[in-house]
């Protein structure tokens, strides 16, 4: 009995190592090979022990303008999220309180949270080079607004709904108006979801590729996936270039992954459970 | 004299503030045309004038008044563009007459697409084998890891830390280090099955795969028309990788909200941990199963990034995504993109409410 349960807590255990193997291997590969020597990347052999070097940080950097596309995708970021939450969280809470638009509108908004978004891209690109914005910040502002406020609004929703009416309505009775009482009972009630919702929605938005790419891929307004992706659709790939960029752009996600994880699992497993 | 007056002075200073902020963008548009500085002054004007209303507005208008920034950009970059979208897949526009005449050929963009495109039903059956093959592995791998990890040990933090940094991770960061990791030379996989005494396999070739290669009958027929090969298996690889963990997290999410007391019964009445699984956890997490299919159904729907950073457009890896893309943007041909776009979104609702009705009706 004991080395039966012995045996099953040992296989638990390797179960559980081969776990955490395999999701980490992948970034410990891309961190150490953005440390690595151009030879020692492309060495045929596992190599476990290198001297680490910062030429391609230095190369992507210097060689490169990694700081302006690290401000044009920051700059993007923000501006989106700003936007979108906003809007749609004023929005949500009109669905949460008013039932505004229905059933139709609640549908309208899931449709676009479902539609693959290079659906979008030939409209986009054809109406923004019309408008002159094309290879613009604003048009990637835009492009990210038009995914990230039905996400906004669906998440926001269901913090809201959260929230029990009868708070505002006792505020109301001491003679608050709608607006006050909206700022000042609903709103610090929601902070949570709030900053649940901030954290997706920026990350969705520093993470965007697709609309960076056909819609601003000039160097003044390029955003760092598609600086990094530059690097890999090539025909020479320069691997030490292409790790480095990657870490970069991975970095700030990793901080706000492990600092902020609570609200971010909260935001991600929402739909599961009703 | 009734003592509740609405105050009517502020309700003039709220005018008159949205008065001059219509004149300011007025001025800053005339003042440096129609470029994006003005578009983000006006932006912030015009929200700062927007609160000021709002605190303003009486309770009838109040819900409508809380959604008009939505709706305005919702018709600017999604009502608009997908009115647009369906005009232009009814005329033929492509890169020798985009800036002359662009003539109507009704359904002529759609019926091309499908008879004549040679890479439309392939780019179809990828998706399509993409969507079944990736959400059945992910399921099962994310059900395994739901209930191997749901137990208490060391680390446990530390796991759920791990398994959540690729849900967050850029696909085309995913793409790119696994693109890295498959190459066939100096790739980590390729170097690690060396170590085990097995020789390095093309991973991001359009090979064949071994196995189904010599299946009889049917090998030669899966190999051709259904992409069993080496690049496509790369592609549910890298996906399933960073995938997987999301519906640990969502299947995770289920576990705990079950209630305990069933659970409870089972132990009191001496059930093994193998048959409190089969008879317990799993069907009262059926419903939570449905979700997940739906979302990841949905989810994998919209895969770009990671198939980009690995192969680019190449022919024999293209879904329908970067078959849009690569209509398009890359041959200039807006009509048949256009049509190949509402295409996709129609399917993709239809494929919405048929996963819906499955996973409902149990």
């Amino acid at each position: 009995m004991t080395v039966k349960r012995l045996a099953g807590k040992l296989l638990l255990t390797a179960a559980i190592l081969l776990v955490v193997l395999l999701w980490s291997v992948p970034f410990l590969w891309m961190f150490l090979g953005s440390l690595k020597e151009a030879d020692v990347i492309a060495a045929t052999d596992l190599v476990w022990v290198f001297k680490p070097t910062l030429e391609h940080y230095r190369t992507i950097f210097q060689k490169y303008p990694f700081f302006h596309y690290l401000r044009n995708s920051v700059v993007v970021a923000v501006a989106a999220c700003f936007l979108t939450m906003v809007a749609g969280g004023l929005t949500a809470y009109s669905m949460s309180r008013f039932r505004f638009g229905g059933a139709p509108f609640s549908y309208w908004v899931l449709f676009t949270r479902m539609l693959p978004p290079p659906v979008l891209i030939v409209p986009l690109f054809i109406l923004f080079r019309t408008a002159g914005l094309i290879n613009t910040l604003t048009s990637l502002v835009l492009a990210n607004s038009s995914f990230l406020l039905s996400f906004v609004i669906w998440v926001m929703k269901s913090f809201f709904d959260e929230v029990p009416y009868a708070l505002e309505e006792s505020a109301m009775m001491d003679g608050a108006s709608r607006f006050q009482a909206l700022v000042y009972v609903v709103l610090p009630l929601v902070t949570p979801g709030m900053i649940t919702t901030f954290i997706l929605t920026f990350i969705n938005a520093w993470n965007e590729y697709l609309f960076a790419m056909v819609l601003a891929p000039a160097t003044a307004v390029k955003t760092l996936p598609v600086a990094a992706g530059d690097f890999i659709t090539g025909y020479a790939i320069n691997w030490g270039p292409v790790f480095a960029s990657g870490s970069v752009i991975v970095l700030p996600v990793f901080v706000l992954s492990v600092f902020l994880q609570k609200y971010i699992v909260k935001g991600l497993t929402l739909g599961a459970i009703k | 004299m009734n003592a509740v007056k609405p105050p009517m002075r502020r309700r003039q200073i709220s005018v008159f503030a949205s008065l001059l902020g219509l004149l300011a963008v007025a001025y800053l548009a005339a003042a440096c045309g129609f470029s994006a500085t003005t578009i983000v002054g006006g932006l912030v004007v015009a929200l700062l004038v927007y609160l000021l209303w709002l605190s303003q507005v009486s309770e009838k208008l109040f819900p409508y008044f809380l959604a008009i920034p939505s709706v305005c950009i919702m018709v600017a970059v999604i009502v608009l563009p997908i009115a647009y979208l369906i005009w232009v897949s009814l005329h033929r526009v492509a890169m020798r007459n985009f800036h002359s005449d662009w003539p109507f050929v009704g359904l002529k963009n759609y019926i091309d697409l499908i008879r004549s495109d040679p890479l439309f039903v392939p780019s179809l059956v990828r998706s399509l084998q993409l969507l079944f093959f990736g959400v059945a592995i992910q399921l099962v791998l994310g059900l395994f890891l739901a209930l191997l990890l749901d137990r208490p040990f060391r680390l446990k933090p530390v796991v759920s830390t791990i398994l959540l940094l690729p849900i967050m991770t850029n696909s085309v960061v995913v793409g790119m280090v696994w693109k890295h990791m498959l190459n066939f030379y100096n790739g980590f996989i390729n170097l690690v099955l060396g170590k085990l005494g097995i020789a390095p396999q093309p991973w991001l070739t359009n090979q064949p795969l071994p196995f189904f290669k010599d299946i009889s009958l049917i090998g030669e027929w899966l190999v051709t028309k259904f992409n069993f090969n080496y690049a496509f298996l790369s592609i549910i690889l890298t996906n399933t990788w960073q995938w997987t963990p999301m519906v640990f997290l969502l299947l995770t999410a289920g576990l705990h909200s079950l209630p305990p007391e069933p659970f409870e019964a089972a132990k009191v009445d001496g059930a093994s941990y193998w048959q409190t699984l089969r008879y317990v956890t799993l069907p009262m997490l059926k419903s939570v199963i449905g979700v997940v299919v739906v979302i990841r159904g949905i989810d994998i729907m919209k895969t770009f990034g990671m198939i980009w950073a690995l192969f680019g457009n190449a022919p024999f890896t293209r879904t329908l995504n970067v078959h849009i893309h690569t209509l398009g943007l890359s041959s200039h041909n807006y009509g048949s993109s256009s049509a190949l776009s509402i295409i996709v979104a129609l399917m993709t609702i239809g494929l919405y409410f048929v996963f819906q009705r499955l996973t409902s009706e149990r």
